[in-house]
């Protein structure tokens, strides 16, 4: 690909910070503005950052499409699990059966860190795996 | 678990379809066991729904104008019986097609899904995101065969439909700004007082819910999508489109009518006079257009077109009696409906070819499935014994009643006309076949199952429910009449 050694580089750097940064946001959507989905869509664009500055069969070599398909499929599905169990531990649908601890600290609200974490990894690898296909389809149709 | 009863029937084929997307062989069985799981919830409840009771539901344990309800009221259980059996019988239909993959089942139940929640939702916001679910599920299933003419039939629903659903989100913004909760119940108590303290935006959040959900029932101005959208779908998904989704757009149209604005809002502007104008228009335009139609699943397209007019007639009535049959002919017009586009499916994939001349002789082929077709086609024109005549029966009564005669005429001239036209496509079935047929076909007639197991007993299930509903009009009533009790029970104090 025509991106320069730069390019490459910083985009390598940049990476872990960016990806560091997405879990910041999921992880403190309950006390700050982020959330799920945010941090998803910043996940996402980690991955897609490294897809263009590098090519993108090397980055798919790494974040395999099949593996985020399952991840995708993955979250959804912990999503309505963490619903179900609310049912099942005697309260009703997606409701909190988490103690709720101090206001502020990251463990505070309940049933709605999981749901965040469940909702990041559903966009993530939604966002990445909606680039490939824009990729790989590119001039078709 | 029974108390949770109404949040299950609408996870259950939720679960499901993201369960379809892991698994390659049991896509069919799973999506088939989470519809059966539903219907059998919802038949726990139905007893105690008929007889008055309402179920609600606080999600998450949240309650009142806070938190999102879910209301199993009359009205309520019977739509979602429609979309559930009708639902069932769809994914049946669908078996035998053998290039239908797992995105095919998934987007079929997330529709289904986002169906129910549409129905037992009591926030007008859910409604609105639900909504906007089945719809983009809709439109990924009309381009499923991903072909130049099924993507732009669904591209040009998908703009009609977003600027239908933005109208929709912009009312409930006003209602929302006038009375600061998005709770359908909340909002009709706090509805007298905004209605006298501001009613110039009361009126404009009603004229553009109705807009939008006129654009999504294919009222006259507005229905260019869907002859498109109902004709190129593959033929499970033109019986759910003109048979289900069309019918999700009456319910809010009637919850939001007779629910929120309390028909006073209604009857102030006169607005039942513009739906029995709009009705009346609907019904003329959509049964000339059929006339000359050529295309088998397009003439059936703009006869829903024209079955939805002799609906809103009935809707814009008002009176008791013609609630009654506007509802009645909901549920009609779903059955038949699907059984004839399950009919046409089987007979454009045996044909060969989708334009009426080339059907001639099908009689011969397949003497039971030809049967079916013309009884349904019967209860669409609204000959006696079936299903068909006892609603619009009704309507005209109602029309009678409150003193529209010239809705009569207006109901027994489309009559006429759709005789017309399907005695016309009844008239080329019987014919003898073709020496050399004239007409080009297209690749599509790969997939000839006769007699299947599969294909065929959702169409005889959904004759026999013409034939008994026509036979025994009270089965029908009966579950209608609590709908419309609960809906006039609060017009009427």
């Amino acid at each position: 690909m025509g991106s320069s050694k730069i390019i490459r580089t910083i985009a390598q750097k940049l990476f872990p910070f960016i990806v560091l940064f997405g879990f910041y946001l999921i992880s403190h959507g309950h006390l700050s503005p982020g959330g799920g989905f945010q941090g998803g869509v910043v996940l996402g664009t980690a991955i897609i950052l490294l897809a263009l500055s590098h090519s993108i069969e090397q980055t798919e070599k790494k974040f395999k499409s099949r593996w985020l398909n399952m991840l995708e499929k993955l979250g959804i599905l912990t999503l309505i699990f963490l619903g179900f169990l609310g049912i099942f531990l005697g309260y009703s649908f997606l409701s909190n059966f988490l103690p709720l601890g101090n206001p502020g600290q990251i463990a505070s609200g309940g049933l709605m860190l999981l749901l965040n974490i469940a909702i990041g990894i559903k966009v993530a690898a939604g966002v990445s795996v909606i680039f490939y296909a824009l990729v790989r389809y590119r001039g078709e149709i | 678990m029974v108390v949770h009863i109404p949040i299950l029937i609408i996870i259950s084929p939720l679960l499901a379809a993201f369960l379809v997307l892991l698994t390659r062989k049991y896509k069919i069985i799973l999506s088939i066991a989470s519809l059966i799981a539903s219907i059998v919830f919802i038949s726990i409840q139905s007893s105690r729904i008929l007889y008055g009771d309402k179920i609600t539901y606080h999600l998450g344990g949240w309650q009142g104008p806070l938190g999102i309800n879910l209301v199993v009221d009359e009205l309520s259980l019977f739509f979602s019986l429609i979309v559930l059996g009708l639902g069932l019988l769809i994914v049946v239909y669908s078996i035998p097609e053998r290039h239908y993959g797992r995105t095919y089942y998934f987007l079929l139940l997330i529709s289904l899904s986002s169906m129910i929640g549409v129905i037992y939702t009591a926030d007008i916001f859910n409604m609105y995101v639900f909504y906007e679910l089945l719809s983009l599920a809709m439109y990924l299933l009309i381009a499923y065969p991903k072909t130049g003419v099924t993507l732009r039939a669904s591209f040009n629903y998908l703009i009609m439909g977003g600027v239908g659903l933005s109208f929709f989100l912009l009312g409930v913004g006003f209602l929302y700004a006038m009375t600061g909760t998005l709770d359908i119940f909340h909002i009709a108590e706090k509805m007298s007082v905004a209605f006298n303290s501001n009613t110039r935006m009361v009126l404009m959040s009603f004229v553009l819910i109705a807009t939008g959900m006129g654009i999504k029932i294919a009222m006259f101005p507005l229905h260019g999508w869907l002859p498109d959208a109902h004709s190129m779908a593959p033929s499970p998904i033109s019986a759910l489109l003109s048979g289900v989704t069309v019918k999700i757009g009456i319910y809010v149209l009637i919850r939001v009518t007779y629910s929120i604005f309390s028909a006073e809002t209604f009857f102030t502007i006169s607005s039942h006079a513009i739906l029995m104008v709009l009705g009346a228009g609907t019904l003329l335009f959509g049964a000339s257009m059929a006339l000359v139609q050529t295309d088998l699943k397009r003439l059936l397209a703009y006869s829903t077109i024209n079955q939805l007019g002799i609906v809103l007639i009935g809707l814009g009535i008002g009176t008791e009696l013609g609630l009654i049959g506007a509802l009645f002919h909901v549920l009609n017009h779903a059955i038949m409906k699907s059984t004839l586009f399950f009919c046409a499916g089987i007979m454009i994939a045996e044909a060969g070819t989708r334009e009426i001349k080339g059907l001639s002789g099908f009689n011969r082929q397949q003497p039971a499935i030809t049967f079916a077709f013309v009884i349904a086609s019967l209860g669409m024109i609204g000959i006696p014994p079936i299903n068909g005549f006892a609603s619009k029966l009704l309507i005209c009564l109602a029309a009678i009643e409150a003193g529209y005669t010239v809705l009569v005429v207006i109901i027994l001239v489309a009559s006429a006309i759709s005789a017309a036209y399907y005695f016309r496509v009844i008239q080329v079935l019987f014919s003898s076949p073709l020496e050399h047929s004239p007409i080009p076909t297209h690749g599509e007639g790969q997939v000839v199952h006769r007699g299947n197991f599969f294909r065929a007993w959702p169409i005889y299930i959904l004759t026999a429910g013409c034939l008994l509903l026509g036979l025994i009009p009270a089965l029908g009533i009966s579950l209608v009449k609590p709908a419309v009790g609960l809906l006039l029970s609060h017009v009427v104090p």
